[in-house]
């Protein structure tokens, strides 16, 4: 279950960014700040490494007490961190992958809605991150399917109408990734299709 | 208790060496024995043995040695480790006592000296009763020892004193005090170090057999104790894999003690003991890995043994100084060589203990907030005995103390109460300082910047916290711009919010007006109520008034700020802050534009200045000026408040002066450029806006450029992506967005109101006159003046072209080299309106090709704009590209007298030379004249006249001309004789007549000269007439030195019956002529082939036949008899004209010709 999440830019400014423990929101802040030097580290070592081979799951950033950080990179650098509570065993490196890659889905969604600015902030009503660790059938896959919508920017109610027509047709247009199993319009199947 | 109890004890983090003490060595007064004690102790390098020497008097009192038990059944221990224990074996009790005492081998009274000896080695036995400490004589001798074996006296004294001092043969080392004693020492000091480590091996073995009397019930204490001193003998004995192993075990066995509230401290200080013992070997096994894990599962297994709740401060403590002696430890190691990543480095554990530093002092504020009147108590419960603990880890209070129960608790509470009091004078904040910087000096050196700034950041707040406030805003202040600077608007904020707390505590005036501006940005993300209060703030500064102070402050900090802020508001003097805004996001925006990248000098220069504030409330502004980098321009552009108090009082949410909030404010500016400034760039260089007035505060705002922060530039960026239709706006309203900076223009000339005319007859002909004519009229209303004309080859085309381009005005001469390219400013005067005038202009061009001319006309004008009378510098420009071409194309070739075409020409036989002229130029050309200068080694036949005077050529037209020239013999030259050159005089036909005429000189080409043996020419009349005679004389001359025989025979022919020698053989003398005399008889009309006459040369085989025959000709005209017998007699002895007719040749004089077929 991951406590934080957080979209940031190629710039490296944050897009989205989200903790599930509200109170203490300015500690992820600076962890997923922080978290940026070893990404910018990694990215940089993945440079020399040929482009078609690369890793998106930049894989465990760094470890504090009680938190672990995680970190993927999208091919647009696009950097997606994930901070997960140390003592959450059940969470492995399969998980980590599959839950990021349902964050780029639904980061694809929000980059193929033609009312959204890239580089702007996303702004999302609904909550990309699972609310309570008590639901395992995992809030995140029911995030995902709603999803389509929840990230989209909720500034204009009236604006959100007309898009899903509009959308279907910008859906390859818009995308900034080249690998099409990521961002197909099919869901990739997920072998592990409970808790995450 | 000493603040430092955290401390780890010096000997736990020292490196155990055996310890090995000297005896009998007076080191004060015996120079000899110092330089003994010396060399033992200088220079210990890493590749000296281990040992620790002291020295100390023959009758040092050693510790006792308490009795041995016997059993242990009813043995209860008190404690895991006595605090002595360590320091006792490292600095008290040695391995080994060695006893040194001067004696030779042949000492005079040796059984004296055997005696003394044997009695000191039993006065430190004595001392060591009990123990199995090794003791050693070493024997100074002033003497060089003979080798072994042969000083007899020796093996026998040395057998005898052993047995004296009752010493094993091993123990007995002779040192004598020669030129090798550093040598002689280390051979000692091997010596000593193996002694010690059989000694650490016995006590291993001892503390090892204690082990089969415990019980696991009573001695659980006691197993973790005797574990933890077999590991440390076994590092005492340099055996540090055994050591190790030791120590795992102990540290097992320390988490398998049953721990209690009680006793938990205890456990934790020996578990972190040992921790940092394996810890520290397993870096010095170089496999940091392994420390690294066993650190982890140390902090595991502790994390939750917290112990007494009222003093959690303690173990937060106690956690916070595992990692920062972790950290030591990984900092140390890398020191020595080992590699840290910047994902596993020293800084995460200095971090991790400054957040636990930070845990205590959290705790320590909430468990230790007793009142004042509460006494520290009496007598001190704290104190022991001895004034140090019998036991790590224990409670002063109830040392040895075992049972879990309280026996007493009013003393337990008093003991806590002292911990608590204590604690409250902790410097917490100086430790995590401490522990933070460490962090932050490891995190710059593994590339890890945000990482740093984050420390930062806590150490800024730290610094909040401990009052420091000089020191805070400093470390903000710094880090600050990293976060504005990648966008991460939230914790700039948080930041901001600390640093506008700091200046406001120290009533640190700019600082404060700058956060506060930050703060009420666009960058800021606090809530509007919080953006008002900082925007009321912010004006009752400016007004000169002290502000509110900030929420969750100290209440007595804000006294002593509200005092200072009193203070600074009766001061007087500099109350004007100018802020440069390109390094923070400010809450007013400015945005600058000129109307267009250029304007001319006529027209009044336009921009406007957007402003907006981001502010939730309206503000005022007092002054707007503009800078140019022109400074002259800045007094145009100003706006200032008419300032009378009482228009603040009216409207202040009107008028321009008024920026409210979320609106664009646009004001527009206008000035007239000066005429110096034409070609220039003027450029908003920037834009101060001036906050409050001078009365109170005033804060100037300045903007770099045309306007623009911190986070503009990245703003206007996503602005030029985005493709969002922007709502729509009242007319005069612009949106933010979509204005773009323009923050420079150019300033261009007026646009010229004349017309530049260019005339000529193009293409140019190499080196003429090339006449090109200018016409200049004026449009303009009034009169204009200083009119200039600069004309010629434009510049900066191929240098070549300059050099051969040459410029006049004056047409009748030819120019030469020394005339430019260009002529530059030539003044032409005054033009009234409409009227007009013309120039001309003379150009030579010595190449061809095309070239570009420029044709430039400035003048001066008066002008009025905006009620200013300006003289404006116009100019206009034309260029034209021009083609130079050859005017003609001369053909020159040689022929011979029947026109055939010569490779050669034969000495002293004359020949003919044709020039050919073919016009290539579109005009038409005159050919005034044309010459013919012969080399010296060319002579002419008859008289070089000019057969082509005054002649008009056409395009493609041709005129030709024919010399007959001789060439004297000259033997062989190489590469052939020069002919001499021709020379052309021309120019155009429509050329007027005081244009000067143009010589080309063409230069002839060679030819080869060949000698001939003999030359044959033929005397004949031009034609013949059937059945008339025809006379025809052959003349062969001998040109060579030698008598020639000579065959001639004449072939017979159909037309022609003849009279003569058909076929003779003659000689002919050297430069003599033969005639041969012939008589024709034509039979036939018409164009006949004369009767051919061989001729064989024997002493030239290789001269052929048909050489000579080029030389006379092969036919002739027969003409009918009769009806032409006058016309015969009127053309005698034209016979060379006749042959040319004959031939179809055409005559050079082409101009009656072509005059024809025109």
């Amino acid at each position: 279950m991951a406590v934080c999440i957080a979209v940031i830019a190629k710039e490296n400014y944050p897009l989205y960014i989200r903790s599930t423990p509200t109170e203490n929101e300015l500690k992820f802040h600076y962890m997923v700040h922080t978290s940026l030097d070893v990404v910018d580290e990694k990215i940089s070592a993945m440079g020399k490494a040929l482009v078609d081979q690369r890793e998106l799951y930049l894989g465990l950033l760094y470890p504090t007490e009680d938190y672990k950080v995680y970190g993927y990179v999208t091919n647009s650098k696009v950097k997606f961190v994930m901070v997960v509570d140390s003592s959450n065993t059940a969470l492995r490196d399969n998980e980590i992958r599959s839950m990021f890659r349902k964050l780029h889905n639904s980061y694809t969604d929000v980059m193929c809605n033609p009312f959204y600015n890239p580089g702007d902030r996303i702004q999302s009503r609904w909550a990309l991150l699972p609310v309570s660790a008590s639901s395992p059938g995992g809030p995140y896959s029911r995030v995902r399917i709603q999803s389509r919508w929840a990230l989209l920017p909720v500034s204009d109610p009236v604006q959100v109408g007309p898009t899903s027509c509009v959308r279907i047709q910008s859906r390859w247009a818009l995308l900034p990734v080249s690998d099409p199993v990521q961002v197909g319009p099919t869901p990739v199947s997920d072998p592990v299709q409970q808790g995450l | 208790m000493s603040p430092t109890q955290w401390d780890l004890p010096v000997e736990l983090c020292c490196r155990p060496m055996a310890f090995v003490t000297l005896t009998g060595l007076d080191v004060v007064y015996n120079a000899v024995h110092r330089a003994v004690w010396d060399a033992f102790c200088a220079n210990r390098r890493a590749d000296r043995v281990p040992i620790s020497f002291k020295v100390l008097p023959g009758d040092h009192e050693y510790p006792k040695c308490r009795p041995k038990r016997t059993s242990y059944e009813w043995y209860i221990p008190k404690g895991i480790l006595k605090t002595g224990w360590m320091n006792k074996h490292l600095n008290l009790v040695p391995a080994l006592v060695v006893v040194f005492y001067e004696l030779d081998w042949d000492e005079p009274q040796w059984k004296e000296k055997q005696s003394e000896c044997a009695t000191r080695v039993e006065i430190v036995r004595q001392s060591l009763q009990g123990r199995n400490t090794k003791v050693a004589v070493v024997l100074i001798q002033k003497k060089t020892p003979l080798p072994p074996g042969e000083d007899v006296i020796a093996s026998e004294r040395a057998a005898a004193l052993c047995n004296a001092c009752e010493l094993s043969g091993k123990s007995l080392f002779v040192l004598p005090h020669t030129d090798h004693l550093v040598g002689y020492i280390i051979r000692l000091e091997n010596a000593f170090y193996e002694h010690a480590q059989t000694y650490y091996y016995t006590e291993i073995r001892r503390v090892k057999s204690h082990k089969e009397f415990l019980n696991k019930t009573t001695h659980q204490l006691l197993f973790v104790r005797h574990q933890f001193k077999i590991a440390f003998f076994s590092e005492l004995k340099q055996d540090t894999q055994n050591a190790l192993k030791n120590y795992r075990t102990a540290y097992n066995l320390v988490h398998e003690l049953r721990a209690h509230e009680t006793n938990i401290l205890e456990i934790k200080t020996m578990a972190g003991f040992i921790n940092y013992k394996i810890c520290r070997l397993c870096f010095q096994h170089n496999t940091p890995l392994d420390a690294i894990a066993q650190f982890r599962k140390h902090i595991d297994l502790c994390k939750k043994k917290i112990g007494s709740a009222e003093l959690s401060f303690e173990h937060a403590a106690w956690m916070s100084k595992q990692f920062q002696a972790f950290g030591d430890l990984f900092d140390e190691a890398i020191k020595l060589g080992l590699t840290a990543i910047q994902t596993q480095n020293p800084g995460f554990y200095y971090q991790q203990a400054a957040y636990y530093a930070q845990e205590r002092k959290q705790l320590a504020k909430s468990l230790c907030n007793h009142e004042a009147s509460i006494m520290y108590p009496n007598p001190d419960p704290l104190e022991t005995q001895t004034g140090v603990l019998d036991f790590y880890g224990q409670r002063s209070w109830r040392q040895g103390i075992l049972s879990f129960d309280l026996s007493d608790p009013e003393k337990e509470k008093v003991g806590v109460l002292a911990i608590q009091l204590k604690e409250r004078n902790v410097a917490h904040s100086e430790i995590i300082i401490t522990l933070l910087s460490n962090a932050v000096a490891q995190f710059k050196k593994y590339k890890c910047p945000r990482m740093k700034s984050h420390l930062m950041v806590q150490m800024g707040e730290e610094y909040y916290y401990a009052k420091d406030y000089t020191k805070a805003l400093k470390l903000l202040d710094y880090v600050m711009c990293d976060y504005r600077s990648e966008g991460w608007w939230t914790l700039l904020t948080s930041i901001l919010t600390t640093a506008l707390k700091c200046s406001y505590l120290m009533a640190q005036l700019k600082d404060y007006i700058t956060y506060s501006l930050e703060l009420l940005g666009r960058a800021s993300t606090l809530k509007d109520d919080q953006k008002s209060r900082i925007e009321k703030n912010l004006i009752n500064v400016l007004m000169n008034e002290s502000p509110d102070p900030e929420p969750d402050c100290d209440i007595f900090a804000v006294k002593t700020a509200q005092k200072l802020w009193a203070d600074r508001i009766s001061l007087a003097g500099s109350n004007i802050f100018t802020i440069g805004v390109q390094d923070f996001v400010p809450f007013v925006q400015c945005k600058a534009k000129f109307h267009a990248p250029s304007f001319h000098v006529d027209v009044p220069v336009e921009f406007d200045i957007y402003l907006k504030a981001d502010c939730p409330h309206p503000i005022r502004f007092s002054k707007l000026c503009v800078s140019f980098n022109n400074q002259e321009y800045n007094q145009f552009c100003v706006i200032e408040e008419a300032s009378k108090a009482n228009e603040v009082l009216e409207n202040p949410t009107q008028g321009k002066m008024c920026l409210v909030p979320g609106k664009t404010r646009k004001l527009l500016f206008k000035f007239v450029a000066k005429t110096e400034d034409v070609g220039k760039k003027i450029e908003i260089t920037s834009v101060d806006l001036a906050l409050g007035n001078e009365t109170g505060r005033c804060v100037v705002l300045n903007w770099q450029g045309g306007g623009g922060d911190a986070a503009s530039s990245q703003e206007a960026l996503q602005a030029a992506r985005s493709f969002k239709r922007r709502p729509k706006l009242p007319d005069n309203e612009v949106h933010w967005d979509s204005i773009i900076i323009q923050a420079s223009t150019m300033i261009i000339s007026r646009v010229p109101n004349i017309s530049v005319h260019l005339r000529h007859e193009p293409p140019a002909l190499t080196n003429e006159m090339y006449c090109l004519v200018v016409t200049v009229q004026s449009h303009e209303k009034t009169q204009i003046r200083d009119v200039k004309l600069t004309a010629g080859l434009k510049p900066g085309q191929d240098a070549n072209l300059t050099q051969k381009t040459h410029v006049t005005l004056h047409g009748t001469e030819l120019c030469d080299e020394s005339y430019p390219a260009l002529l530059t400013d030539i003044p032409v005067g005054d033009l009234h309106p409409g009227e007009q005038l013309e120039k001309m202009l003379y150009v030579r061009c010595g190449t061809v090709g095309s070239r570009m001319f420029l044709v430039y006309v400035s003048y001066l004008i008066n002008i009025t704009a905006e009620e200013k009378e300006i003289v404006c510098k116009c100019h206009k420009d034309e260029t034209v590209t021009i083609e130079t071409v050859f005017p003609f194309d001369v053909a020159v070739k040689f022929v011979s007298t029947k026109f055939e075409h010569l490779e050669r020409v034969y000495a002293d036989i004359p020949f003919l030379l044709m020039t050919d002229l073919l016009s290539a130029s579109p005009w038409a050309l005159t050919v005034v004249s044309s010459e013919l200068q012969l080399a010296p080694s060319m002579t002419t036949v008859d008289q070089l006249e000019s057969q082509v005077d005054n002649v008009v050529l056409q395009t493609g037209e041709s005129a030709s001309e024919c010399f007959c020239l001789r060439c004297p013999s000259l033997g062989n030259v190489e590469g052939g004789v020069a002919t001499g050159h021709y020379i052309i005089s021309w120019k155009r036909t429509s050329a007027m007549e005081n244009i000067p005429v143009i010589r080309t000189v063409i230069t002839l080409p060679h030819v080869i000269v060949e000698n001939i043996p003999l030359h044959v020419n033929a005397d004949l009349p031009s034609f013949g007439r059937v059945r008339e005679s025809l006379p025809v004389k052959y003349h062969l001359q001998n040109k060579t030195d030698f008598v020639q025989d000579v065959e001639i025979s004449v072939e017979p022919s159909d037309a022609f019956m003849f009279s003569g020698l058909k076929q003779i053989r003659l000689r002919i003398l050297p430069g003599t002529e033969q005639e041969m005399l012939y008589n024709f008889y034509p039979l036939m009309a018409g164009y006949q082939q004369l009767p051919s006459l061989n001729i064989n040369l024997l002493r030239f085989p290789n001269f052929t036949n048909q050489l000579l025959r080029r030389f006379i000709p092969t036919s002739i005209f027969v003409k009918l008899l009769g009806r032409l017998r006058q016309e015969n007699c009127l053309n005698p002895g034209g016979g060379a004209c006749s042959e040319w007719r004959l031939r179809h040749c055409t005559p050079a004089w082409a101009t009656e010709q072509d005059s024809v077929s025109k």
